[in-house]
């Protein structure tokens, strides 16, 4: 009997404590009575080998303990789906942000090394991956708790009336888009304030500062990029084109195309500091880049309102033809 | 179908019903391994991993009453119906007996059994 007692104990280690004395009490009478009979059975007590070979095929003790008090799973298979979209969305933002911090460190070397550049970018990004990955999880797992988060996090008070008309596939907004337009205003907005954010020693280390012409216009700017934010995390919550939010799509790119396009005609957007430019690099060069760079994401966004104005067509056809 | 395909699928199916079958052997007491050969006789064949924790939650949710006795001198946990028990019985075997007859007929019009 003594190897049913190691078994008992076995399962017993991976049982909640609150439960361990009453679970390890019932299975150690089970065994008992399994043994009994087949003692029974063969008229016989049953060797330590025969006891061995029942007890492995009662199963693997961490199995049979799961069996009793199988483990609350972190995150509920429900709102898994969620979670993963959430998780690679933040991992996603993580890396841009990691990927820019590098970057910044990069620029103000005196040698650009790849290998330098690589793993500030791998430690770095995997670094915030262990806490970024730590606090979804939490939230999560405080959800499973029935709490009102979950019911907010699954939607539950839906309505099928409240669900968009999806007559056409491009309807459905992809998660790549609204993370692209939500990186690129991040982005945007953390390049035009980087004296909030810079160190003072970063500060004097820069060799460009945007012009006087171009400062004139960065609160304006800034209110916009600030607004398409805003859209974006909107439309991550709801994810659907529709007649309205394709209308403030294209008045907000409306607004960027004559943004840009009047950023592109400024004589200069960036002014050298006193600290040299890199050799081979004018600032005549990078100058006429950016205001090519920000004509053509004019023409660009000037392409995307003229296709949102075909598409709010298209929804006012069908709506007619209804 | 592969042989391990309709394993799982025999397991999901028999998963459902077990807690009827469960309940309904529990009219009359028993402990562990009689009520596993009381279904053993009656053809269901479900293994002591299953079966006993099974029975444990059962009785953790109320639906069954237990005892631990003294018998042959060794202990053993009896398990029997409770009323609420009873009441969740009479209701899943309504509810099997609808399934079983509306299932019956869909199966009885399948080609290979015509």
């Amino acid at each position: 009997m003594e190897l049913v007692k190691r078994y008992v104990s076995a399962v017993a280690r991976y049982l909640p404590e609150a439960d361990k004395a009453a679970i390890s009490r019932e299975l150690d009478a089970d065994i008992q009575d399994k043994i009994e009979h087949q003692a029974q059975q063969q008229g016989r007590v049953l060797s330590t080998d025969e006891i061995a070979a029942l007890l492995q095929q009662w199963g693997n003790p961490r199995h049979v303990a799961a069996q009793y008090a199988p483990a609350q799973p972190l995150v509920s298979s429900e709102l898994m789906p969620l979670y993963w979209q959430v998780l690679k969305f933040v991992l996603a933002v993580l890396f841009v942000l990691q990927l820019l911090q590098s970057g910044m460190s990069m620029l103000q070397a005196e040698h650009f090394k790849l290998l330098q550049f690589l793993l500030q970018l791998s430690f770095g990004f995997f670094d915030e991956v262990a806490t970024a990955f730590m606090v979804v999880t939490l939230v999560f797992y405080s959800a499973a708790f029935g709490n009102p988060l979950a019911g907010w996090l699954l939607q539950q008070n839906w309505q099928v009336k409240d669900l968009p008309a999806v007559e056409r596939p491009w309807q459905q907004i992809r998660l790549m888009d609204i993370f692209t337009d939500l990186v690129s205003s991040g982005f945007l907005l953390l390049l035009l304030w980087h004296p909030l954010w810079m160190s003072a020693d970063t500060l004097a280390s820069l060799r460009l500062v945007f012009s006087a012409d171009f400062k004139v216009f960065m609160p304006l700017l800034s209110l916009l990029l600030l607004c398409s934010l805003l859209f974006s995390l909107w439309c991550w919550y709801r994810p659907y084109w529709q007649q309205t939010t394709l209308l403030l799509n294209v008045l907000q790119n409306l607004l960027y195309v004559l943004a840009f396009s009047w950023i592109g005609f400024l004589p200069q957007l960036v002014l050298a500091t006193n600290n040299p430019l890199p050799r081979l690099l004018e600032l005549s060069d990078i100058n006429r880049v950016l205001q090519h760079g920000a004509l053509l994401l004019a023409c660009y966004l000037f392409y995307e309102v003229l296709r949102d104005l075909y598409r709010i067509r298209q929804l006012r056809q069908i709506k007619t033809d209804e | 179908m592969t042989e391990s395909r309709l394993d799982k699928m025999r397991g999901e199916l028999r998963r459902g019903v077990l807690v009827l079958a469960v309940l309904a052997s529990l009219e009359q007491p028993h402990y562990g391994y009689s009520l596993r050969k009381q279904l053993l006789d009656a053809g269901i064949d479900i293994d002591e991993g299953t079966l006993y924790p099974l029975v444990r939650r059962l009785a953790e949710q109320g639906l069954l009453d237990s005892e631990w006795q003294q018998a042959e001198g060794r202990e053993r946990r009896y398990y029997q119906l409770s009323l609420q028990g009873k009441e969740l019985l009479q209701q899943l075997s309504a509810e099997w007996q609808l399934l079983n007859g509306a299932l019956g007929n869909l199966l009885e019009k399948t080609s290979w059994n015509s």
